[in-house]
């Protein structure tokens, strides 16, 4: 038996310590911004984006139809996957996946891939209502199979276009038409904004 | 002065005295002759000691009572026995090192989408229903704010013509009902001889009574339904129906706090049993005879609605400015008497004397009004000549007080109103009492002018005596089958006196319908969960003049079933029922075409049946009038029977060296119906601010005499029956009465409810009555006798907490003074005013809106509405006896009550405390994290994610208003409790602060829409939780950089003050100063000023 005396286990609790400052480190200097960019999970069904709002050219408010009436962009309920579908590219096995999901009345669960913590409260309506685009936060989701989260989505990132630095033109011109280099904010910078 | 810099822990700042007498204008408006109200807080401070001593001011400056860290370990140690605060703060840092690995990625989350979305549902929008509330049975209008289909908080129908938009706290706090997760979840099967249940299913339970009730109708049996009072036509005619199939049935309505003497005195009076409309509105003079209209009376958000319109000074001038006179003898403090400009401390039972007296000295002394000449009314007065009533009752200066009220009554004839009657003056005289009124009303000319008989209320079919015959006939084995709905007589009636417990079990069959187990159901055979009535649908008829329509404003969470559904159900197993019953399909149809029948028919609406209904289902209600296009029918007068006065008694003097008791019954809690809902529970009283129990209220006098101080537990017995119940010494108490709240001491309503304080229904007593009312229920005026147990208990009492250490927060000033030198109401005490200070920090620019409230504290009335509706929208937690103990309840808005005066009948003064949204706010100069910042809209507001929990900026705010999580406290609300959080409000975890947010996310709402408009936030369309809620329209809440804004308004009027002006805060609230029509301050008569 070793006997471990005051001071050794004093020493052991300090080195720990240590270890474990080392290691959150370690994590810090892994993933710098806590964000999620670049996550793309894999989905359910593998819904193409690229196919949908690219080639076929349909509307992100086809199905996101509440991002200018709500908080929430919302994911399209199945009867509105099936207005398509119930007569196109019916032989494909995802598809059947849906149907019989509708039938069965059983919601599809997607992973979700854009998420902001329970305390920001995001409004995607005046978002909309001011002239930003989808792209602006979502990446040219047109052009990807499998939606990938492409901006960081941290609190920084918001706060450089609310401050004017990474605004879009158009709103810009839209707002402040005056400002050509804004230095100041463009859009609210309360912490009340977003937190509530 | 100097005393209070001391107290003010800063020294005398230069620059602040000579910018004060910079500011000439500002100087000293108080001028000679005006000495500031001395407001209390606990009777212990009138003694002139008491800020003097260095032990209580240590105690009382601190926020919280016990040191945090010392009381965890020891709450940790006695509760658990397990692990203790510092040994757990070392395994948590652990855990959390841990746990920084393991959030490297966030968690993966789903999106569930409709699989087909109803259309109007728009996730993240809310949608609002127009409902009935059910909670008591006044039938107010609700309407619900649901998100994604399911109801998170209520607020008054503003077209509903009896709340008008308001909500009281217990209507607010039913939504935590629905999601009370101790409601009954599945039927469930009773075995009586031994008293075990299972659970069951409707298919089973619907057979096995249809059975029973189909053998019980072939041999000519007899079935008795035992309800609450049902405001519901529709559903007293489906019970009537339904018990036609059998040779007799009878449907008992049993109310245990109803005051069913109003109407069946207005039957002796006035011919018709009618519970008639009081009109405050029109009243400049109310006398009170133990009637608590304010706070349990007829109806109350409808009283404090019209009367509080005569509380109003801002926009009037104020050399003529006019204010209602409330004067009030009773026998506890309750609402309306601490509301009461003069108020008179009597004994249960006095009531009827004062009355007497007062109609003595006006018609038979001045021989006033139609009855002077009258042999019948001089003779019933006789004997009750103020001289004799007031050497008894003990009121000082009686007589001159009767004659002072009697005057007033007359000068006031016609505009004015006399009423009486509330749980805590039901004496076995209650009928007397009322027809003394009558007679006062009737002599005074208040009838069919400010007392309208002819638009009444519907008349309470509560009867106790058809429930005393109903035990009865079961004891004598007489009832086949007894269904009982929304009732619960094994707790809330005499249930020993009436031998009640014996009567169930000689009935065969009883069948228990409620949404929760309780006392009853434990007699029953079977026990059926109801819906909420947010889940069901449903009616009421309030008044002649409106029809109020309730509906679903979710699918049931649970496998209940509506009752009506179930006696539907039950008669399709081969009841012979008449009428809309035999082919109605199920309870909505059948409401449906009653209203095709009624409603649609009494209105003559012009459309289809389709389109009156759609059309009374969105504003949920049919104003009968409004509909008919007839002006409000102007009343006439009814005349008065003098055949009525043969009930008053002959004038017996009370005994002098008893004790007297009153029951009554708390606005929370009601009869404890609502005994499992802990926001209800955790809501301060609004006289003694004590939660989470009843106690015994004892006057000082009577205290001292008894050597009885608080927490104490004193056994209070009456008739053999006694109770234990901890003390609470209540100023304005008469010395020879104690009072006890009934509705506590439920002992199976649920996880919240059970064992929270003590019954005191037994301490009710059943009068024999008159020939024609049968017996009655007297809960005030029995002898009862005090032994002191020499237990103690501590009682969870908010009144100390967050008390502003004797610096004057608020005045108050009289009438005459408030005329005389309007700059008196915005006296503030040092008066000083410091808005040119300059300051170290940059001054805030508003350049849009800047939000700012005023509170009105000359018409608030205390009601505590505005604390369960912001409870509601901004998921502020409770926190439980034992925390509530230690000062930490989490209310964001909290009505703090002053006393001023002497302890034997103070003034009382409520005052609405929440965050003051200072422009240089203390607490945000002190956050080391910038937790707490303000924006540019004037808020000051505070970020949950950067707060570290210091609780700084709590001990640096001059008003206590910050709340500190030391807990996790939403993991109390348990299953399906969970579902009642606001989604678009954080729910707080533990180590952060918070406060009141001027409800933010209701100002971004309102914001957002008018945006979509194009347009600026209106006045008056956007409200904040409280202010919405309140009945007496106290609170203002607008944009101050709109000068035009109500709240604008008010701040600079002459009422206007702020709190605590002198430390240059600046808050964004601004209260008017609380004048009381009286004709001499309170506190020039003991005015010693500020110890």
């Amino acid at each position: 038996m070793v006997r471990i005396s005051g001071t050794q286990k004093k020493l052991g609790v300090a080195f720990s310590l240590l270890v474990a400052l080392f290691a959150m480190g370690g994590v810090v200097w892994v993933f710098p911004s806590a964000s999620n960019q670049g996550y793309a999970p894999e989905q359910p069904i593998p819904f193409s984006h690229k196919l949908h709002a690219g080639d076929n050219k349909i509307q992100c408010l086809y199905c996101h139809s509440n991002a200018d009436k709500s908080r929430h962009a919302t994911i399209p309920s199945l009867n509105v996957c099936l207005n398509c579908h119930t007569v196109v590219k019916t032989d494909s096995p995802y598809i059947q996946q849906i149907q019989k999901a509708f039938a069965e009345g059983k919601p599809i669960e997607w992973v979700r891939v854009h998420e902001l913590p329970d305390h920001a409260y995001f409004p995607h309506k005046r978002h909309v209502a001011a002239g930003v685009a989808c792209e602006v936060c979502h990446g040219d989701v047109a052009k990807m199979e499998r939606v990938e989260q492409k901006a960081p989505l941290t609190m920084g990132w918001c706060m450089e276009c609310h401050r004017g630095q990474t605004t879009p033109p158009e709103v810009l011109a839209r707002f402040h038409p005056e400002m050509k280099n804004p230095k100041g904010p463009v859009a609210p910078v309360n912490c009340s904004t977003c937190h509530k | 002065m100097d005393n209070h810099h001391e107290e003010f822990g800063h020294k005398e700042p230069v620059q602040a005295t000579s910018n004060a007498a910079d500011l000439g204008s500002l100087e000293s408006p108080a001028g000679a002759g005006f000495v500031p109200p001395r407001h209390w807080i606990g009777p212990e401070e009138l003694q002139e000691s008491y800020w003097k001593n260095p032990q209580v001011q240590e105690k009382r400056s601190q926020e919280f009572f016990e040191k945090p860290v010392e009381f965890i370990d020891r709450l940790d140690r006695s509760s658990q026995g397990g692990v203790a605060r510092r040994d757990f703060l070392t395994i948590m840092g652990a855990s959390m090192a841990m746990a920084s690995f393991a959030c490297a990625r966030r968690p993966v989350h789903k999106i569930i989408p409709y699989v087909v979305k109803p259309e109007e549902i728009t996730p993240g929008v809310a949608n609002w229903y127009a409902t009935t509330c059910q909670e008591c049975a006044q039938g107010c209008g609700v309407l619900a704010k649901t998100r994604e289909g399911r109801p998170i908080k209520l607020e008054g129908n503003p077209d509903h013509p009896l709340n008008q938009g308001s909500l009281c706290s217990r209507g607010q706090a039913s939504v935590l009902g629905l999601y009370d997760p101790d409601r009954l979840k599945a039927p469930w099967v009773r075995n009586r001889a031994d008293g075990t249940q299972k659970e069951s299913d409707w298919s089973s339970v619907d057979a096995s009574i249809q059975a029973q009730l189909k053998k019980i109708a072939g041999k000519g049996g007899r079935v008795k339904v035992l309800s609450g009072e049902i405001q519901s036509e529709s559903t007293r005619r489906l019970i009537k129906e339904f018990l036609s199939a059998f040779a007799s049935g009878e449907h008992v309505e049993f109310e245990p706090l109803a005051l069913e003497e109003i109407s069946s005195s207005q039957a002796m009076s006035y011919g018709a049993a009618v519970v008639p409309r009081y009109r405050f509105d029109q009243a400049k003079y109310v006398l009170s005879l133990g009637s608590d209209f304010l706070g349990n009376g007829v109806s109350p958000l409808e009283a404090t609605k019209l009367w509080s319109e005569r509380r109003k000074l801002a926009g009037q001038n104020p050399a003529e400015a006019q204010l209602g006179k409330l004067v009030c003898f009773e026998s506890m403090m309750s609402l309306t008497g601490a509301n009461a400009d003069q108020r008179f401390p009597v004994r249960p039972g006095d009531e009827l004397k004062v009355a007497l007296a007062i109609a003595h000295e006006l018609i038979v002394k001045q021989k006033r009004s139609r009855f002077a000449q009258d042999a019948a009314v001089l003779a019933a007065l006789q004997g009750y000549a103020p001289e004799v009533v007031m050497q008894e009752v003990g009121i000082a200066n009686g007589v001159e007080s009767i004659r002072q009220v009697a005057s007033e009554l007359w000068e006031n004839q016609g505009r004015g109103i006399v009423v009486a009657g509330s749980v805590q003056s039901k004496t076995s005289d209650s009928m007397a009492l009322q027809v003394a009124v009558n007679l006062l009303n009737s002599a005074l000319d208040h009838e069919g002018k400010t007392i309208d008989g002819s638009v009444n209320y519907s008349t309470s079919r509560s009867s106790f005596s058809a429930l005393s015959r109903l035990s009865q006939e079961m004891t004598a084995g007489k009832v086949d089958a007894l269904i009982v709905y929304r009732s619960n007589p094994a707790y809330a009636a005499p249930q020993a006196l009436l031998g009640l417990a014996e009567a169930f079990k000689r009935v065969p069959l009883v069948i228990v319908v409620s949404e929760h187990q309780n006392e009853t159901s434990a007699w029953a055979d079977y026990v059926l969960p109801d819906h909420h009535y947010l889940e069901n649908w449903g009616d009421a008829h309030p008044s002649q003049a409106v029809y109020s329509l309730q509906q679903p404003t979710m699918a049931p969470i649970h496998s209940s079933r509506a009752f009506q559904d179930s006696l539907l159900a039950w008669k399709k197993g081969g009841l012979a029922v008449t009428g809309l019953s035999a082919k109605a399909l199920d309870w909505h149809d059948y409401l449906q075409n009653h209203w095709k029948e009624t409603v649609y028919k009494e209105v003559g609406a012009a459309g289809s049946f389709d389109q009156f209904w759609n059309g009374a289902l969105r504003a949920g209600l049919v104003d009968v009038y409004a509909a008919k296009g007839v002006s409000v029918q102007k009343s006439s007068p009814r005349t008065f029977k003098t055949s009525s006065l043969s009930v008053l008694p002959k004038y017996s003097v009370m005994a002098l060296d008893s004790i007297y008791l009153a029951l009554y019954a708390k606005l929370s809690m009601y009869d404890g119906r609502n005994a499992n809902n802990a926001w209800l529970q955790e809501l301060p009283d609004a006289i003694s601010s004590v939660t989470w129990d009843n106690y015994v209220n004892v006057g000082s006098a009577l205290a001292k005499k008894l050597d009885l101080k608080d927490d104490d537990v004193v056994e209070v017995s009456s008739g053999g029956r006694a109770v234990e119940l901890p003390v609470h010494v209540q100023p304005g108490l008469h010395s020879q009465v104690v009072s006890i709240a009934v509705g506590y001491g439920r002992t199976s309503a649920g996880r919240v409810g059970d064992h929270a304080g003590v019954d005191a229904f037994p301490l009710t007593q059943v009068a024999a009555g008159s020939q024609s009312s049968g017996p009655t229920l007297v809960y005030a005026g029995q002898k009862v006798q005090l032994r002191k147990t020499g237990k103690f208990y501590k009682l969870a009492m908010t009144q100390w907490h967050t008390a502003t250490e004797n610096r004057p927060v608020l005045n108050d000033i009289t009438l005459a003074e408030y005329k005389k030198n309007p700059a008196h109401a915005a006296h503030t005490d040092p008066h000083l005013r410091l808005e040119t200070v300059p300051s170290m920090w940059p001054k805030h620019e508003y350049k849009g809106y800047r939000w700012g409230m005023a509170i009105d504290l000359t018409s608030c009335t205390g009601c505590s509405a505005c604390m369960i509706a912001c409870q509601a929208e901004n998921n502020v937690p409770v926190v439980g006896r034992d925390q509530v103990r230690v000062s930490r309840q989490m209310h964001w808005i909290k009505i703090d009550r002053y006393y001023s005066g002497s302890a034997e009948n103070p003034n009382v003064v409520f005052q609405p405390m929440l965050c003051q949204h200072c422009e240089n706010a203390p607490c945000e100069t002190v956050c080391p994290v910038l937790a707490t910042v303000h924006d540019d809209e004037g808020l000051n507001v505070q970020v949950y994610n950067r707060c570290v929990g210091t609780r700084y900026c709590q001990n640096n705010c001059p008003y206590k208003v910050r709340r500190f999580n030391f807990f996790d406290h939403w993991k109390a609300y348990e299953g399906t409790a969970n579902l009642v959080w606001n989604p678009d409000v954080t729910v707080r975890t533990r180590g952060i602060m918070e406060k009141c947010t001027f409800c933010l996310q209701r100002i971004t709402d309102a914001k957002d829409q008018a945006k979509d408009a194009g347009d600026r936030v209106k006045d008056g369309t956007l409200k904040t939780a409280c202010q919405q809620t309140c009945p007496a329209d106290a609170i203002v809440f607008g944009d101050l950089n709109d000068p035009q804004s109500r709240v604008s308004k008010m701040k600079t009027s002459p009422q206007a003050f702020r709190v605590l002006e002198v430390l240059n805060t600046l808050p964004a609230v601004s209260y008017m100063t609380k004048v009381r029509n009286q004709a001499e301050s309170a506190h020039s008569e003991h005015g010693a000023g500020h110890a």
